[in-house]
C-alpha cells in the first residue's frame, strides 16, 4: 500500500470510529450550525493530514482527540464564534443553565441541551476537560490529551461531578 | 455502557458521524492554509509596492538626501519581507497531534507574542530611517522660512512618529494580553 493510500485508509478507519465524537466536540466549540459544519470539515481535514505523520506516538484515541480539540481551540481563538458572552471557569457555574429550547426538550435531550449550554460558557481548558469527561475518558487520558497536570485535571473533574450532580440533588430536595 | 446519566445523555445527543469523502477532505486540508497564504501574500505585496515605489527614486531624485532615504526605504522593506518569510511558519495540524492541547495552544501564543513584542525591531525600526531621512530631505529641499511652514513640517514629523508609537503601543498591549494567557496555561500545566 502506498503512503497516500495508507493515510487515506487510516483516516477512514479513525473517522468511522470517532466520527460521532467529532460531531459532538464541534457542537461544544461552535453553536452556529453553518460554522459548525465548517469546523467539522476542518477537523476531518486536519485528521487526514495528521495521519501522514502518525507513528503511534500515543494511542489513536488520544491522537484523534488532540487533533480535534486543537482545531476546536484554534477555531475559538480566531474569534469566529458569534457568542460574545464572557467565558468563565467551572468554579463560576453553580448549576447547569437551561438549554436553547427548554419547552420542547425532555429527559436525555433536555440534559444534553443543558450540558451544551454549560459547555458554551466555559473557558478553553475547562471546556476541554468537560468534553473529554463526557466522552468517558479517564483522568489519566484527559491529562495525556490536554497536557494539564494531574492535580489540575482532578480539581476540574471534582467540580464537574458536583455540577453534573446538581439536577439530581435539586430533585431530591424538592421531593 | 456508561451508567453516568450525563455521559449517556451527551453521547446519545449525536450517535452517528461518518467519514467525509476523501476528495472533500483533501480539498479542506489545502483550504486550511489558504488564510495564512493570503495574509502572507498581502504583506509581501505591500513590501513589493514600497520597493517598486522607492527604487526608481534612488536614481531619479535630485536631492542626495532623498535618494538615500529612498534607498533606506527599499532596504527596510526588503528586510521586513525577509523577516515575514522567516516568521511565517504556521503550525501544521499534523504536528498538533504530537503534543497535548495546552502545549499546542501555548506554542501558538508564544509565537504570536514574540512576533508582536518584537515588532519594533523587525517591522517599525527598519522603516524609520528612510521615513525620517525622507522628512529631512523634504525640509531641506523646501527650506521653510516662516513659522507656519516650520510648524507644518514639524506637525508632519509628529504625526509620523505618533503613528509609529501608536502601532508599537497597540502591539505591546496585545503582547501583554497574550503573555497573560501563557501564564495561565503555565499554571495549568505546571501543577495548580
Amino acid at each position: 500500500m502506498t503512503g497516500k493510500a495508507q493515510q487515506d485508509a487510516r483516516y477512514l478507519a479513525a473517522a468511522r470510529t470517532h466520527g460521532a465524537m467529532i460531531e459532538r466536540l464541534a457542537r461544544g466549540y461552535e453553536a452556529d450550525p453553518e460554522l459548525r459544519r465548517d469546523l467539522v470539515q476542518e477537523i476531518h481535514a486536519a485528521l487526514w493530514r495528521s495521519f501522514a505523520i502518525f507513528e503511534g506516538q500515543c494511542s489513536e484515541k488520544s491522537w484523534v482527540h488532540r487533533i480535534a480539540h486543537n482545531v476546536g481551540v484554534t477555531h475559538m481563538m480566531t474569534g469566529r464564534r458569534r457568542n460574545k458572552l464572557p467565558l468563565v471557569g467551572l468554579d463560576q457555574i453553580a448549576e447547569l443553565p437551561d438549554g436553547d429550547d427548554p419547552e420542547h426538550a425532555t429527559g436525555e435531550r433536555s440534559l444534553s441541551n443543558r450540558l451544551l449550554a454549560a459547555i458554551h460558557r466555559l473557558q478553553p481548558a475547562d471546556r476541554q476537560v468537560m468534553l473529554l469527561y463526557l466522552e468517558d475518558l479517564t483522568a489519566a487520558e484527559i491529562g495525556e490529551v490536554t497536557g494539564l497536570s494531574a492535580s489540575a485535571v482532578a480539581v476540574r473533574i471534582h467540580r464537574l461531578k458536583a455540577l453534573l450532580a446538581e439536577p439530581y440533588s435539586a430533585e431530591e430536595k424538592r421531593a | 455502557m456508561n451508567q453516568d446519566p450525563a455521559k449517556q445523555a451527551w453521547q446519545a445527543s449525536v450517535e452517528i458521524g461518518a467519514a467525509l469523502p476523501i476528495e472533500e477532505v483533501r480539498k479542506g486540508a489545502d483550504k486550511l492554509y489558504r488564510g495564512v497564504r493570503v495574509r502572507n501574500a498581502l504583506e509581501y505585496a505591500a513590501c513589493a509596492a514600497i520597493v517598486a515605489f522607492y527604487a526608481p527614486k534612488v536614481f531619479t531624485l535630485d536631492s542626495i538626501v532623498l535618494r538615500v532615504a529612498a534607498g533606506l526605504s527599499v532596504v527596510g522593506a526588503l528586510f521586513i519581507a525577509w523577516q515575514l518569510h522567516r516568521r511565517a511558519t504556521a503550525d501544521r495540524p499534523g504536528v498538533a497531534g504530537t503534543v497535548p492541547i495546552m502545549q499546542f495552544v501555548r506554542a501558538q501564543l508564544v509565537r504570536q507574542r514574540d512576533a508582536l513584542g518584537g515588532m519594533l525591531w523587525w517591522y517599525l525600526l527598519p522603516l524609520a530611517p528612510g521615513m525620517i531621512l525622507s522628512w529631512l530631505g523634504t525640509v531641506l529641499e523646501r527650506q521653510p522660512d516662516g513659522l507656519a511652514s516650520w510648524a507644518g513640517a514639524l506637525l508632519a514629523l509628529s504625526i509620523m512618529l505618533a503613528i509609529f508609537a501608536g502601532v508599537w503601543w497597540l502591539n505591546q498591549l496585545s503582547s501583554r494580553k497574550l503573555q497573560k494567557h501563557i501564564d495561565e496555561i503555565d499554571a495549568l500545566i505546571g501543577g495548580d
